[in-house]
């Protein structure tokens, strides 16, 4: 079996990833604490789209010699599949089965994410697809629940902690959003079967605003400089907040859930779509396994929540010097008359 | 097919090992409606709790609350650790409190200076979900909650709710949870406001139930009246607002749109046109508060009556921000606005708000016109 995507369908996976990584990275796993948040995914646009603009360039010129990069993107995605894993588990221990041991909560996710991988790359991009047209829908509903408890008053002073910290805090989301958007150097032109897609900038642009405008929504429900430092604590922020009644928490807890199942399944995809691109030999389903077992063990032995937040705004550094020079050797060997 | 049966498999063995050894049943909770903080003489804490009967069994041999629905238990405890864990030994079920309603602290207890510490990690304990409104009762509050009992409604829960929605929506208590007070005290905004209940002896109306079966007869019952605001200055209970104030109040935060003030014995209705508009401006002087507000009514009033209810109103909401001001407490909401005006911050943090507020000019305005 190979492992293949279109890139309509790869696009609509990096789609829901960078918004999902967005707005987790800065509301949950690294919350900010400051009201200028909101613009880190819109900063984090600025390296980001060159990143993405250079990966499709590479994918239509042929991806020639990109082993270097493929390695180093599967360990981004290793490292971030395992904090994303992490949060569904915990996520789930919130929930309900607080009494669970988190290692035994990620093995049903572990399970379900092998499962949908071994339907190959276009069931993960089109689910995705459905998700943006039922997402909305949900979003809107909690939205209009919340409405009366949103305090736009609470935004200002509207730079925060100022320029330095949504600086870094954009360079950090960067990092971080870099690996879901491992299907766009990954999807292959013969898959495609739809081709109505938008352009990939427009596409990032858009993704980048969806997922500021979340953490506007965000930041109106809890005051700056209030952020909690226990991870049930930041969920009860986000989930309940204090303000919503039991019987209308669903639809969040669901947007919450099934956002966070599409991103670990879009680096899931990308992971074992990587490992079968380093070795070709490998069968899609076994790459799957692998990739699945490798996020698991990550995950495993991961240990603290967060440990890698030091390492994240290095992240994106590490993968655009490496694209760049990739870049630069595929161009310069006559891979720009194959793919003018 | 066999990779989907191996699945459905493999989902169906993750079930057992998750388990269903520690489910939750719902006899088998103690789910408290109504939390009680109080001081105690010597540096602790009391929590009383009040709990449903699950079946409205009363216990075998019970003499004393044979028919109530509801148990009491309380529980002393060095802070709210202690004290917590001391009240799930006293309650003969597992403490559940995702289920609060009311969470009532004395005025004792708040006036300490660990109150905003004492109520942030009651919000953060987890599973609690903060959706309960916030109280400050005037004497002991265990007392308050042991006098509370069902009047109209047949649940507790729903009666609780259906009361407190009604004095807020009516601006009798300010419109907050414990939730609001967790954020607004936590924040670099304004300080934040709770519910303040006073009980009397008076007796009863009329037309109100008798005490609950079991109860001295004899006995007049306590009351509860949710009648002003509790205010707080660094998250410490620093004075209490009248019905009055705190109905002007509300108008000026947002939390109620319209008034009804008396002219020449007669009630007459205002409604608050797209509410109080707050504006801090800031000049070399200090900081000026600006309150717009224009109010239409459609009871037939003379147009020299209403201009002498706009100067009264207007003196009125002088008086309160001025009250406000002495106390150095800020509840209305100018702090936001303040804000607005510096980039970062660390700009907003180094102004010296508190001390701006406190010397600050007021200018009210307030317009009435008929329809």
């Amino acid at each position: 079996m190979k492992l293949r995507i279109s890139p309509s369908a790869a696009r609509a996976a990096g789609f829901v990833a960078f918004v999902a990584k967005a707005f987790l990275d800065n509301a949950v796993t690294a919350p900010s604490t400051h009201n200028g948040a909101w613009l880190c995914p819109l900063l984090a646009l600025l390296p980001v789209l060159p990143w993405a603009l250079c990966a499709d360039r590479l994918r239509r010129c042929g991806r020639r010699r990109c082993g270097p990069l493929y390695a180093v993107m599967l360990a981004l995605i290793l490292l971030d599949g395992a904090e994303n894993l992490s949060a569904i588990a915990r996520s789930a221990g919130y929930l309900a089965l607080d009494r669970v041991p988190v290692a035994l909560l990620a093995l049903p996710v572990c399970l379900a994410l092998f499962w949908c991988l071994t339907k190959n790359g276009d069931a993960v991009g089109y689910a995705a697809m459905l998700w943006t047209r039922l997402a909305p829908v949900l979003l809107i509903l909690v939205t209009a629940l919340q409405f009366r408890h949103l305090r736009p008053d609470w935004l200002r002073p509207l730079l925060g902690s100022g320029w330095r910290a949504i600086v870094s805090g954009g360079v950090r989301t960067a990092g971080r959003a870099l690996p879901c958007l491992a299907p766009l150097l990954l999807a292959d032109d013969e898959a495609e079967r739809d081709g109505r897609t938008l352009g990939l900038t427009v596409l990032l642009v858009l993704a980048a605003a969806l997922g500021a405008l979340l953490l506007t929504l965000h930041l109106m429900m809890t005051p700056t400089p209030l952020r909690p430092t226990q991870w049930v604590n930041r969920l009860d922020d986000l989930l309940v907040n204090g303000r919503a009644p039991l019987y209308t928490q669903l639809p969040m807890i669901s947007a919450w859930y099934a956002g966070l199942l599409h991103l670990l399944l879009c680096e899931g995809f990308g992971a074992a779509a990587l490992l079968q691109r380093l070795f070709p030999a490998l069968d899609g389903r076994l790459c799957s396994a692998l990739a699945v077992a490798s996020i698991g063990a990550a995950y495993a032995l991961q240990g603290t929540f967060g440990a890698s937040d030091a390492l994240s705004p290095w992240l994106y550094v590490v993968a655009a010097l490496i694209t760049a020079l990739t870049a630069l050797i595929s161009l310069g060997k006559g891979g720009r008359r194959q793919c003018a | 097919m066999r990779v989907t049966r191996l699945f459905a498999l493999a989902v169906a063995l993750c079930l057992i090992l998750g388990g269903c050894q520690r489910t939750g049943e719902l006899e088998n909770q103690a789910y408290v409606l109504i939390l009680g903080v109080d001081l105690l003489p010597e540096g602790g804490l009391r929590l009383t709790a009040r709990v449903p009967k699950v079946g409205n069994s009363a216990p075998e041999g019970d003499k004393s609350g044979g028919g109530s629905k509801y148990l009491t238990f309380a529980a002393e405890g060095d802070g709210w650790a202690g004290a917590r864990e001391a009240l799930e030994r006293a309650t003969p079920r597992p403490l559940n409190l995702s289920h609060i309603v009311l969470l009532v602290i004395s005025r004792a207890a708040a006036s300490e200076d660990g109150c905003f510490d004492l109520l942030r990690q009651i919000a953060e304990t987890p599973h609690l979900y903060t959706t309960a409104r916030l109280v400050v009762c005037a004497g002991d509050a265990g007392e308050f909650i042991g006098g509370l009992q069902t009047v109209i409604g047949t649940q507790l829960s729903a009666e609780l709710n259906a009361m407190l929605n009604h004095y807020a929506n009516e601006g009798f208590i300010p419109e907050s949870s414990l939730a609001d007070f967790y954020y607004a005290g936590g924040s670099v905004y304004s300080d934040p406001v709770a519910a303040y209940a006073t009980m009397s002896t008076a007796p009863r109306s009329e037309g109100a139930d008798s005490p609950e079966p079991g109860g001295s007869a004899e006995a007049v019952p306590m009351q509860q009246r949710y009648e002003g605001a509790a205010l707080f200055r660094e998250g410490r209970f620093i004075g209490a607002l009248g019905p009055e104030d705190t109905r002007l109040l509300g108008l000026i935060r947002g939390d109620i749109g319209a008034l009804t003030v008396d002219v020449d014995g007669s009630p007459v209705e205002l409604t608050l046109q797209g509410g109080a508009k707050r504006r801090v401006d800031m000049g070399e002087g200090g900081a000026l508060l600006r309150v717009d507000m224009d109010f239409k009514t459609l009871d037939a009033v003379m147009e020299n009556r209403l201009q002498s209810v706009s100067d009264r109103l207007r003196s009125s909401v002088m008086d309160l921000i001025a009250r406000c001001q002495a106390l150095g407490c800020e509840p209305f909401g100018f702090s936001e606005r303040a804000a607005a005006r510096y980039a970062t911050l660390n700009d907003w943090l180094s102004c010296d708000w508190r001390r701006l507020y406190a010397e600050a000019g007021v200018d009210i305005r307030v317009r009435m016109r008929k329809l």
